[in-house]
């Protein structure tokens, strides 16, 4: 197969250290938008190939700089292990595309500062904490489905996979309800949109936004996420306009898309599966053991980390500024790990996947996602009766650094 | 006592909870959901459960050890 990478000009992009047999076509492998194949499928069938490759630099909207692709899980682990080898120092560039510049916390920050904000901000999201929660998110699930449980059928995305995490992290930060319609706005020009523009007018959207409520806070505290970050101590001070802005910015951009997109994801499966379907509603405490396998088929995020110091990893010589990308996707349908990766058996064991990444980087929402994941599953199997995708509708899995789908037109009678 | 040893290694543990999801009522987390516990020797009686914990950690974290004291 001829590789067009290796053309003079495009081999003069990549780093001289980086064997020629390694390099791949600039977003062959992660961001073809418009692939007629399913990510996941694509992406499994990368565990055939080399352990590891190098993805050429793209241009255009969603550019990327070139960067090694670890496809073990094994690898992916040692990497996301060693922060102060592997940096999450720069890694969504948000504040910069508003034309900021300030780490998202904590996700941004490497040791030891890392371990002191997680220490901050891990009692906001401990499983003590999440429990207390739990009447709340359940009410608030419930509601959403006997929203539509009558019609029939309903879009998935919009009726409960958006708003239900949505309205539970407003609550949780303390933001009102009206605005949710301009956030989740900002959110999709920031992430999800093809334009340097709009992606652009997302990041200010956000910035305004939070600046705005960081005024706020400092001027009168209240009992939510919000207000406990400008209270918040740190080595005995309080933290810096820009640190809070870390947080709030964090805290909203991982808040409104992840638990959307896996439920999106989720459902999409169960519409599918009509023997998983009932398997559950007969037994739903196999629910949670569901939630897991299904976190783990469908992981959604794929991240990237700069290497601090020359170093070997998965049999390459890595240099200090190379970019690393690891896929919590190919980590999680990783063979060496997962028996028959691309099956979906709730009966897994164990069933030790890397949806919410390794490392001291694991998502600070773990716990809080899982209980929506588990409660949405339960309200919704609870109330509505066999639902499948409506007839000739599609629900494409769509590329990305977050994988998701856009709408899921579901149907089951009445 | 003869029994195994569990081992956990603090550096690695990251938050997942996932032992305790395995294994509840068995492994005790911190207040925020880590596992601090010093090293612990159990009875065989209890190894499966103690090595069902183990094997869901992600991160590798805990090791069962023979312990033949």
């Amino acid at each position: 197969m001829s590789d067009p990478t290796t053309t003079p000009e495009r081999r003069a992009q990549i780093p001289s250290h980086v064997p020629d047999h390694l390099v791949q076509p600039s977003g062959s492998i992660m961001y073809q938008a418009g692939a007629a194949k399913c990510p996941y499928d694509r992406l499994s069938e990368m565990h055939g190939g080399p352990r590891v490759l190098y993805r050429a630099p793209s241009s255009g909207p969603f550019s990327q700089p070139g960067a090694w692709v670890l496809t073990l899980a094994e690898d992916i682990r040692a990497v996301m292990q060693q922060p102060e080898i592997f940096s999450s120092k720069g890694l969504t560039q948000f504040p910069q595309l508003g034309g900021e510049h300030w780490d998202l916390i904590p996700i941004e920050v490497d040791p030891p500062m890392h371990g002191k904000y997680r220490v901050m901000l891990n009692p906001v999201f401990s499983p003590k904490a999440i429990d207390a929660l739990e009447p709340g998110i359940r009410a608030r699930a419930a509601s959403l489905v006997d929203g539509v449980v009558k019609d029939g059928q309903c879009e998935f995305v919009e009726a409960f996979g958006r708003p239900f995490p949505v309205s539970i992290f407003m609550q949780i930060m303390g933001l009102p309800d009206a605005d949710m319609d301009e956030l989740n706005e900002w959110e999709h020009g920031l992430l999800h949109s093809p334009t340097v523009a709009q992606r652009q007018a997302g990041a200010r959207g956000f910035l305004k936004y939070l600046r705005g409520l960081v005024a706020e806070r400092r001027a009168q505290p209240m009992d939510d996420l919000a207000g406990f970050t400008v209270l918040a101590e740190l080595d005995g001070r309080a933290l810096t306009d820009d640190e809070v802005m870390g947080v709030y910015y964090l805290m909203v951009v991982a808040g409104l898309d992840t638990v959307a997109a896996s439920l999106g994801l989720h459902f999409r499966h169960l519409a599918q599966d009509l023997e998983l379907q009932s398997r559950l509603r007969a037994d739903p405490s196999l629910i949670p053991d569901a939630v897991e396998e299904l976190l783990r088929r469908y992981s959604i995020v794929t991240t990237n980390r700069t290497v601090t110091q020359d170093v070997e990893m998965a049999g390459v010589a890595m240099k200090k500024g190379d970019k690393v990308t690891c896929s919590t996707i190919l980590a999680s349908l990783d063979p060496a790990e997962f028996e028959n990766p691309m099956a979906v058996d709730i009966s897994r064991s164990p069933n030790r996947h890397v949806a919410f990444s390794y490392g001291p980087h694991r998502c600070l929402g773990s716990h809080l996602a899982r209980r929506e994941l588990t409660v949405a599953m339960e309200e919704w199997l609870d109330r509505v009766p066999e639902f499948r995708m409506k007839d000739g509708a599609d629900a494409p899995v769509v590329p990305g650094q977050l994988l998701s789908v856009d709408a899921l037109p579901l149907a089951w009678s009445v | 006592m003869v029994g195994v040893k569990i081992l956990v290694d603090s550096e690695k543990c990251v938050g997942h909870a996932r032992c305790l999801a395995a294994a509840r009522e068995f492994f005790v987390l911190d207040d925020v959901g880590y596992n601090r516990m010093p090293p612990t020797v159990v009875p065989r009686e209890f190894e499966q459960m103690a090595r069902r914990g183990a094997q869901a950690c992600p991160e590798r974290a805990i090791e069962i050890v023979e312990d033949d004291h």
